[in-house]
């Protein structure tokens, strides 16, 4: 058995997938999906709405300072414009009439979910809105994104950071870093 | 060639220097390669599959069309009112995503002030029980409603005699409902109850002139003296008396009530009374007449009654009660179990003596929350049985199971020409019936209730109909010619004949009748928001007739032979109608501590008698009005139970729409039905024998004894008044070695007052609800694998010397609830390998589950034993149950350790809104599940770095100590001692 050959052989091809991987862009250590970048059913542009219409993003995620989920919008919240918005170019007629088809039918739209914690995380967003951290902070510019990335690589070395770095800023902010504020 | 490899086998002993050299060499290198190929293969394979894991696609599908009220996340309250048993407690509903997944008392509600007992609590887990009808059922095929309808009202118009059979209804809407069906066809309604106290009503219409039940005052006596009546366990509205007894127990000025409990079996009642006494079942007549005599001594009044027996009952000093009831007149109160008219025209008498009427008992606002009927019910079966009955009509009773005579109902139900079952699922009597009119559960329905005489609440859904059943009072109404809607897609129908009433769903016909009769300009909303109506005013309870001395003659006619039989409704199963929800199945008795079974309960001395010990099987066999009836038990001891008594719980053998029992009993029936053994009126003997079976009773606690240490402490009256700081002295050093925690902000703590916790186990049920605690089943009970975070511990103690092996006859019992002490110094945060156990900021011992390895070594270190561990994966075994899951609160999977947290999310819950609202944390703001649901509110959670919060004056108050203080664990909970004013006390000062 040559095991100098064996290591190299080994090596080479776990080496060549791997950077061929990652040169592909999609790559991450198992449980990190910063960049995330996944194909949308409709193909919804926060570039257009968010960026040049200038569209709050409290407007659809409208329960990001109430309750734990920021939650994606349901399409009447897109209908109230799109009731008369019909679109100016093909490809964005088409989707338009996608999601007015949708919403008659009374079906929902299957988003891909971009950002994702485990089960065993609770993260609230309303705690966070409700100290004025910006949606950028944690979600990129999504203003700038024609389709959604996720920004941030969202473990839990990132989250701590933060806490402690903004603790360490502001003395009465008191972000907790008990575990039992996250993991309950 | 061949020869030469004919001998190539190669053994130990061979080696490759007798193989020629040039075959050796050849086999070398070829199997060299070979190897090395697959070996260079499989890990190129592995080193390529390694690095392009991923993890699967995950969707969001948000509602299309949403319902702008809620926001995704976010709970929601309900007021509605608790219809797990007849006491119709005012309840809050925590709905999540369009489905309640706890249940709270409604803090608001006048008669359990917030409140809620263990079946109250485990309501909601009936809701998505996968045994509930989906449909109506016509010849037990799942039909549509117009067929059924028809068929139904094609019945109706043809009968002569209907019959309509409810349990207790109270609501003015849902009667008016009743009334206007039974106009209709001429038909007579009956009520059920399962176990009734109709003697106390008709007790009070022949010496008051009117046939209710009084409205119970306990908290202005302050004398209880209860004959058998369990008025805390499960007599008639316990979370109402147990608050009204907590409130009469309060300490600050030192004069606390008096409670004595005078009962054959141990009850829960009993167990929390200042003084119980041990009396027969047979005597309790002559008990009462002889108190009846002595109180009108004591009041310089003629006695009442003839004493057929000496005037004194043995063991009970009857004398010093009557004195004690005399000195208190118009603050007492004397109450009786059983449902005998005669005891209970005594116990009229007495309190009549005693002037307590208007006073303790209330009849101007009388409870309208038991109306069964037993003697309506007989006449119903003798109907039945002669054929009589065109059609009968069974909305939400359970005779087929739980009336004595039910195997003759169910022989009779199929004798009516038309059966139909106004049921939520087929259970003993709905299976019988030709037609199953599926009823909603009550948590997806509108409806009223007056449970005393001018107090009105509400009921409204929590959840749209998950299956397809109709309301009942809406096929009531249907049937009784109302126009009703049939949903084509989106389009209705109108159909039945026009009855000059616009067509409405029952929510409307609600509004319309409380606008009109009772909102009195309020806005309908505004009541069901706030869930109930108090139109009670001050108003005079008629004044009494003397009883009759011949009652007292009857009282004393009960004549027992062998063994007394007490039949009751346990804490946790009640009349039965549960018996298939798994939390109140594993939901242990808090006195014999035994889950998933029934038994026969007797004293140490009754079952020495008949040579037998705990777990082996009896037979139980009785002549019980004229039918001879036999059931199989296993047999627990419980002392203080009368040597002549024996005591069986209902609500058990249930063989319909039971489908936990499969995996949870020997023969597919958790328990024996004991229903066959009910008489109502009369003493029940009953021959034990021991079968020589053994049964294995799952139980969770084995130990009865504190074994003479400080666990849950107890002081008299007396040496509370001479010392009220003793408790609190502590005679264990309290010096430590470690550091501490520096507590900057919030630092949590409890006090569990035991002086005013009575058992019920509301508690733990709460807190099942709230944090996802799973079921385990018999088996894992069995082998000592619960998983309750809180466990009631109960404990019997006497005061004779500690070599005196047997157990006292009458010993005194003693609770007190157990869940993680958040110790300061814990044990179990320094052996964790891991680190998944440790300290937050705020005081609590925090469990972080999914670092949680499963090395158990925190549950061995831990002195109080309450941590428990997830052997295997606890799912329930049907995926609808899930829906009740709480989604704030991590599901745990095999391996990890989990333990009470404190309601962390709870605590986080409170913060936050404080925070968002940008206001300050208010005390008893944030309630814990088990604080928030305990009747007698025992438990009192807050802050101890804040000193004017409850907590810290709690556990300043010199009641206040620590179990196990001398381990130097410094825990978290406090607890507050017992105080029995079970002493000569002078009497109260007023």
């Amino acid at each position: 058995m040559n095991w100098r050959l064996f290591t190299v052989i080994f090596l080479a091809t776990f080496g060549l997938s791997f950077s061929a991987l990652a040169s592909l862009g999609d790559f991450h250590l198992l449980g990190n999906h910063q960049d995330y970048q996944p194909q949308q059913p409709i193909a919804y542009s926060h570039a257009l709405h968010a960026g040049q219409l200038g569209i709050a993003c409290e407007y659809c995620h409208s329960g990001a300072g109430e309750s734990r989920h920021a939650s994606v919008p349901s399409l009447s919240t897109c209908m109230n414009c799109h009731e008369q918005v019909k679109g100016s170019t093909a490809a964005g007629q088409a989707e338009i009439q996608k999601i007015a088809q949708m919403h008659a039918a009374n079906e929902p739209v299957r988003w891909v979910r971009v950002h994702n914690l485990p089960d065993f995380v609770y993260f609230n967003h309303s705690a966070h809105v409700n100290k004025k951290v910006a949606c950028q902070t944690c979600h990129g510019n999504v203003q700038d994104m024609a389709v959604v990335k996720q920004f941030s690589d969202l473990s839990m070395g990132w989250c701590v950071n933060c806490h402690r770095t903004q603790n360490a800023q502001d003395p009465k902010l008191n972000a907790p870093l008990d575990c039992d504020a996250c993991h309950r | 060639m061949t020869d030469r490899y004919d001998n190539l086998i190669l053994t130990p002993a061979q080696d490759d220097a007798s193989m020629p050299p040039e075959i050796a060499a050849e086999l070398e290198r070829v199997s060299e390669s070979r190897r090395r190929f697959l070996q260079l293969s499989g890990l190129g394979a592995l080193g390529a599959i390694v690095a392009g894991c991923q993890g699967p696609q995950m969707t969001v599908a948000p509602q299309p069309k949403r319902t702008p009220e809620v926001t995704p996340g976010v709970a929601y309250w309900y007021a509605s009112t608790c219809t797990a048993c007849s006491a119709q407690c005012g309840s809050l509903l925590k709905v999540r995503d369009g489905r309640p997944i706890k249940a709270e008392g409604n803090d608001l509600h006048p008669m359990n002030k917030g409140g809620l007992c263990a079946r109250g609590q485990a309501f909601v887990l009936d809701l998505y029980d996968p045994e509930r009808a989906k449909s109506p059922l016509l010849d037990g095929k799942a039909s549509d409603w117009a067929g059924l309808d028809k068929e139904v009202i094609a019945a109706l118009q043809k009968a002569k005699i209907v019959r309509l059979v409810s349990g207790t209804q109270s609501g003015p809407t849902t009667l008016s409902v009743i009334d206007e069906f039974c106009k209709k066809y001429d038909a007579r309604h009956l009520v059920h109850d399962a176990m009734p106290l109709s003697a106390i009503a008709r007790a009070h219409g022949q010496t008051h002139g009117l046939a209710a039940l009084p409205r119970y005052r306990f908290d202005l006596a302050r004398v209880i003296v209860s004959f058998g009546a369990d008025f805390m366990g499960s007599w008639l509205s316990p979370v109402e008396f147990a608050r009204q007894w907590a409130e009469g127990r309060k300490l600050a000025e030192f004069t606390p009530a008096r409670h004595v409990q005078l009962e054959a079996a141990m009850s829960l009642t009993g167990a929390s009374a200042d003084t119980r006494l041990r009396l027969p079942e047979s005597e309790r007549g002559v008990a009462l007449v002889a108190l009846a005599n002595a109180v009108a001594r004591k009041l310089g009044k003629a006695e009442p009654f003839d004493a057929a027996a000496p005037k004194a009952v043995a063991g009970v000093d009857l004398e010093s009660l009557a004195g004690q009831l005399a000195r208190e007149k118009g603050k007492s109160l004397v109450v009786a179990g059983g449902n005998n008219l005669h005891e209970q025209l005594v116990v009229n008498q007495i309190n009549m003596l005693l002037e307590n009427y208007g006073q303790t008992l209330d009849l101007a606002h009388a409870s309208q929350q038991k109306q069964g009927d037993p003697e309506a019910m007989e006449k119903l079966l003798a109907e039945l049985e002669s054929g009589a009955v065109d059609v009968l009509i069974l909305w939400g009773v359970n005779p087929a199971y739980d009336h004595a005579r039910g195997a003759d109902f169910a022989k009779a139900i199929a004798k009516a020409r038309l059966s139909v079952a106004l049921a939520d699922r087929l259970d003993e009597t709905a299976s019988l019936c030709k037609v199953v009119a599926t009823d909603l559960h009550s948590l997806e329905s509108w409806n009223d209730f007056e449970p005393h005489k001018g107090l009105f609440s509400l009921a409204q859904p929590a959840i749209r109909p998950l299956h397809g059943g109709r309301q009942a009072q809406e096929s009531l109404l249907v049937w009784a010619g109302a126009p009703r809607i049939v949903w084509h897609g989106n389009e209705p129908e109108i159909v039945g004949k026009a009855s000059g009433r616009a067509l409405k769903p029952y929510r409307e016909i609600i509004k319309e009748f409380w606008t009109a009769n009772l909102l009195r300009g309020e806005s309908f909303e505004a009541a069901v928001e706030r869930g109930y109506v108090d139109r009670r005013q001050a108003g005079g309870t008629p004044a009494g007739r003397s009883v009759a001395r011949e009652a007292g003659t009857q009282a004393q006619q009960q004549a027992g032979k062998g063994f007394e039989l007490c039949l009751y409704e346990s804490v946790a199963l009640g009349d039965g109608r549960q018996a298939n929800n798994a939390w109140l199945q594993e939901l242990a008795d808090p006195l014999s501590k035994v889950t998933w079974d029934n038994y026969a309960a007797l004293s140490p001395a009754g079952l020495a008698s008949l040579g037998a010990a705990q777990g082996d099987v009896l037979t139980l066999t009785a002549k019980v009005n004229g039918r001879d009836v036999s059931l199989e038990l296993p047999a627990v001891v419980q002392p203080g139970m009368a040597d002549n008594a024996v005591a069986v719980a209902v609500g058990y053998g249930r063989t319909k729409a039971c489908r936990i029992a499969k995996a949870n009993s020997a023969n597919g029936v958790i328990g024996a039905n004991a229903y066959p053994l009910l008489a109502h009126d009369t003493l029940v003997s009953v021959t034990l024998a021991n079968t020589g079976k053994k049964a294995v009773l799952a139980r969770t606690q084995e130990h009865d004894s504190q074994e003479g240490r400080p666990l849950a402490r107890e002081v008299s009256l007396a040496e509370f008044v001479k010392d009220p700081r003793s408790v609190s002295k502590v005679d264990y050093p309290t010096g430590t070695m470690w550091a501490g925690h520096a507590y900057k902000g919030h630092r949590w703590g409890m006090v569990i007052d035991l002086n005013a916790c009575n058992g019920c186990s509301g508690c733990i049920v709460s807190c099942q609800a709230e944090n996802n605690v799973a079921v385990v089943g018999k088996t894992e009970v069995a082998t000592r694998r619960e998983m309750a975070w809180l466990r009631l511990d109960r404990y019997y103690s006497d005061d004779k010397p500690k070599d005196q092996g047997a157990v006292a006859d009458n010993p005194s019992v003693s609770f007190q609830p157990v869940m993680c002490q958040h110790c300061e110094n814990a044990p179990c945060e320094t052996v964790c390998p891991v680190l998944a156990t440790t300290h937050s900021s705020e005081g609590l011992n925090q469990q972080t589950y999914n670092r949680c390895v499963g090395t158990r070594y925190c549950a061995n270190n831990c002195p109080y034993k309450v941590r428990r561990f997830n052997w295997f994966n606890y799912k329930y075994d049907d995926p609808s149950l899930n829906l009740v899951l709480n989604p704030d609160v991590t599901i745990r999977t095999r391996g990890i350790m989990e333990k009470c947290s404190m309601c962390v999310q709870r605590i986080r819950e409170g913060k936050l809104a404080a925070a968002n609202d940008g206001r300050k944390l208010a005390d008893r703001e944030i309630k814990t599940a088990c604080e928030q649901s305990c009747p007698t509110q025992a438990i009192v959670f807050g802050d101890l770095n804040d000193k004017s919060s409850e907590a810290s004056k709690l556990a300043a108050s010199g009641r206040n100590y620590v179990v196990l203080g001398e381990l130097n664990v410094k825990p978290a909970v406090q607890y507050l001692a017992k105080v029995r004013n079970n002493g000569d006390v002078p009497p109260a000062k007023s």
